[in-house]
């Protein structure tokens, strides 16, 4: 069987993607305690960490990991104290992978867009 | 060699988020080679019950690339003609996760200057322990913004 088959038969065994939604109170609990005490605002990894938590929170399939980020955006700014939502479409990419498109986003719009990949023990 | 004291005049994060210990080489404009202990004693264990198993105390992964953040912003510091302002996080590629960080371990972080676009500055490099690749960064983007195109909602900024 050639590859482009095999790669077509997986997409057409592969569930339809899955969406969830997860809303955050940002804080500055120990993990995004004031990195810059005279300006609160939250670092890009603190909110790399709430896409994270989320999508752990949320994970379409047991054991997996994460394993990398295969790109994230940071476009706007984020405020201790202020809601953050972050929407997540989960979609198979391999035998035992999974990646997750994320967007946080604020009252004032979108503040960063990402996409993570899981792998499960297989993929270790 | 840079000690803690350096690092704290070239860096704006304060304790329990400074997280370079030491600078152990860098070639301003080009490259840095920078030093982060992990101790169990991090802020980030504390809501862990004490019996928790070694194996499960896994540092954080984005600590580990914040750690590694902060070593590439001590080098765009040291690498002048930057606009002043704060330094922010404007995305990131590429970015793997080859293995997890557990206490009692040196964080060697390495980050190279890809490219310089004005305000912004691109990165590549990876964090090592022992020798072996923990978590490699394919690009870092770092921009240099005023304080002020930052306000929190409803204030008046700094």
């Amino acid at each position: 069987m050639n590859a482009r088959r095999q790669d077509a038969e997986r997409r057409e065994r592969a569930p339809a993607p899955l969406t969830t939604e997860v809303t955050h109170t940002t804080s500055l609990e120990t993990l995004l305690a004031a990195p810059c005490p005279d300006f609160p605002v939250l670092p890009g990894v603190c909110v790399l960490e709430y896409l994270r938590a989320s999508a752990e929170a949320t994970l379409p399939a047991p054991g997996l990991r994460w394993r990398a980020v295969d790109r994230v955006r940071f476009l706007g700014a984020v405020f201790p104290g202020e809601e953050l939502t972050v929407g997540l479409t989960w979609q198979r990419s391999g035998e035992d992978e999974w990646t997750s498109l994320a967007t946080a986003s604020t009252v004032r719009g979108t503040a960063a867009t990402a996409r993570l990949r899981y792998v499960g023990e297989a993929d270790r | 060699m840079i000690e803690l004291d350096g690092v704290r005049r070239l860096l704006p994060r304060r304790r329990p988020m400074l997280l370079v210990d030491r600078v152990l080489d860098v070639v301003p404009g080009e490259r840095i080679v920078a030093a982060k202990a992990v101790t169990c004693n991090e802020p980030w264990y504390a809501r862990l019950p004490e019996g928790t198993p070694a194996e499960r105390l896994g540092y954080p992964p984005a600590l580990v690339i914040e750690s590694w953040g902060q070593a590439a912003g001590i080098l765009s510091r040291l690498s002048g003609e930057l606009p002043e302002g704060m330094m922010l996080l404007g995305g990131m590629s590429d970015v793997v996760v080859h293995r997890t960080v557990l206490p009692g371990v040196l964080l060697e972080h390495r980050a190279r200057i890809v490219k310089s676009l004005g305000d912004h500055l691109i990165f590549e490099g990876e964090s090592l322990v022992d020798g072996g690749v923990v978590v490699s960064i394919g690009r870092m983007v770092m921009a240099f913004r005023p304080a002020s195109a930052l306000r929190p909602p409803g204030g008046d900024g700094p």
